[in-house]
């Protein structure tokens, strides 16, 4: 928490604690989709 | 009362051509409606658009769209737990809910708890568990209300009578086209649903900033306002609440996934890689989530004031200054058909779970029986959560809800981990979920229904649910260990491996 917990730097003029967890979002959805992907010619995913 | 009688105009238009979809859905499909497959899972046939469309509906529902940025506009960032709780969510669909579609198909399962029926061949934890998805949805169908019953009374020029009796005719038009085309009304009222869901907060990212000054002022701004408030809140969050924001993100998350709204939602998949492929394309309503609970900073950068009791409506107010008049009634048609998707999904998977893992268990009566007692316990339950609305306050409603939240925790480790190892026993499953029920409403009543707690011990302050979770897992665990060491059964386990596959 420490780690995200601070204002800057800013993007857009939207301080990095909201940034970066929103960036999270999409992060999270690409490994999830490579996960998917790498899995699904071993098995029926 | 809103500006702009363009705004009624635009909203009534659409709220008429929704209510027309909802009843045509019963021209949709073909099959036999009097089984509760058909009826309340849409006979597991919708590919990955429909459940895209569907499940976005009913895991983002009005109430988080207008409470959201109401808890930002009140209390800062804590609110924005939200977002790594919504980012969380999904790794559980893609894991958990993806094992647990395959064996509901495999077993011919409707809810939840018909799998802890098979898998623990305990009837008394089939009703505990059914019991607490059924109390925790509840208040957030009446919850779906608030959003709704905001923007009505705004309509209705503050006339309590008129916003009631029109709250009263839209959820009779929901509950009607719910009880005579089951899951299909909702989710072909879905696709409307986010469609005006995108274009009113797209058009609100575009006009709003613009006309606040741009994201810096306004942070800045909502940062000068929010230490103004009791208690004050901050852009940031204090270290003594760390603890606290990442147990709450990752309790909800480990929850969501378990209300009858994603369980009905996500039976209703034709295949397991329908509700992967989801848990991959869903996270781009997070981020629709991410961008409107931003709006409660907007509203306290606007200027605009609202004492604690009515923050739900600082995002109607907003819209309503900011936009132009016919954009603000796209937007309040968006918060009002909103709360009817997932009222009719939460409706349809409370009313599945109380027709077959409570009614059931206690008759003789099996399909299609069973089909019409939950047809007609949705309508109950739809009934129920207008009646709460209009008679409860809504803090109380809310106090509610977050305490389901934490409720639905303690099912955890029965249905979540009861879907990887049969280790636990169920008379310590049932003892660790009494026990986490106890201390997490324990917690809540002691903090007067705040969904944070500091332990004595230490001062450290979680989720309730979070701390409920431990001491249910430690019982469980504890009872396990000692009824094995008695040398009693494991009691009966009527699923295979085979099933999983």
């Amino acid at each position: 928490m420490p780690l995200y917990a601070r204002l800057e730097p800013t993007l857009f003029g939207i301080p990095f604690f909201y940034w970066y967890q929103i960036a999270w979002i999409v992060l999270g959805s690409l490994l999830i989709g490579a996960v998917l992907l790498l899995t699904q010619g071993r098995r029926d995913v | 009362m809103f500006r702009s009688s363009s705004a009624f105009v635009v909203f009534a238009v659409i709220f008429v051509g929704v209510s027309v979809l909802g009843f045509a859905a019963s021209r949709w499909g073909s099959g036999d409606r009097t089984s509760l497959e058909e009826w309340g899972l849409a006979g597991r046939g919708f590919g990955t658009i429909v459940s895209w469309f569907l499940l976005g509906g009913d895991l983002y529902t009005a109430y988080t769209f207008v409470a959201l940025p109401a808890f930002l506009y009140g209390a800062g960032a804590i609110g924005f737990f939200a977002v790594p709780y919504t980012t969380l969510a999904f790794i559980f669909f893609f894991v958990v809910v993806t094992r647990f579609w395959v064996v509901a198909r495999n077993r011919g399962y409707v809810t939840l708890a018909d799998f802890i029926r098979d898998r623990f061949g305990d009837r008394r934890l089939e009703v505990a568990v059914a019991l607490t998805c059924v109390a925790a949805a509840m208040p957030y169908v009446a919850l779906q209300l608030v959003g709704m019953q905001a923007v009505l009374t705004q309509f209705g020029a503050g006339s309590p009578l008129v916003a009631g009796s029109a709250l009263f005719v839209a959820f009779a038009i929901v509950a009607a086209y719910t009880y005579i085309c089951g899951l299909r009304g909702p989710a072909l009222v879905a696709f409307v649903k986010d469609a005006l869901m995108y274009v009113t907060i797209i058009a609100a990212m575009v006009i709003i900033p613009a006309k606040l000054g741009g994201w810096g002022h306004i942070f800045s701004a909502a940062g000068v306002a929010l230490k103004t408030h009791v208690p004050p809140g901050g852009l940031l969050l204090p270290p003594n609440m760390y603890f606290a924001y990442g147990t709450l993100a990752l309790g909800s998350a480990s929850t969501l996934f378990m209300y009858p709204h994603s369980i009905t939602s996500a039976l209703s998949a034709k295949s397991k890689r329908v509700i992967a492929r989801n848990a991959v394309f869903l996270p781009i309503y997070s981020i629709l989530l991410a961008l409107l609970a931003l709006m409660g900073y907007c509203a306290l950068a606007a200027g605009i004031h609202l004492d604690a009791k009515h923050t739900s409506l600082a995002v109607p107010l907003l819209l309503d200054a900011l936009f132009p008049g016919w954009l603000a009634g796209v937007a309040f048609a968006a918060i009002v058909t909103g709360a009817l998707v997932p009222a009719a999904v939460m409706a349809i998977g409370s009313a599945n779970l109380f027709a077959s893992n409570v009614l059931a268990e206690f008759t003789q009566d099996r399909p299609p029986a069973e089909t019409q007692h939950a047809k007609l316990l949705c309508l109950a339950v739809l009934a129920a959560a207008l009646v709460l609305v209009l008679t409860v306050p809504v803090p109380f409603a809310i106090n509610f809800q977050l305490l389901g939240g934490a409720w639905m925790l303690q099912i955890f480790p029965v249905a979540a981990m009861g879907l990887y190892t049969r280790w636990f026993y169920p008379n310590a499953l049932l003892a660790g979920w009494a026990c986490g029920i106890v201390c997490t409403t324990a917690m809540a009543i002691a903090t007067g229904f705040k969904s944070t707690f500091a332990l004595p011990a230490n001062g450290l302050v979680g989720y309730i649910g979070f701390y409920g979770f431990v001491l249910n897992l430690a019982v469980a665990t504890g009872l396990t260990l000692l009824l094995r060491a008695t040398g009693s059964g494991p009691g009966v386990d009527r699923t295979v491996p085979a099933d999983y596959a």
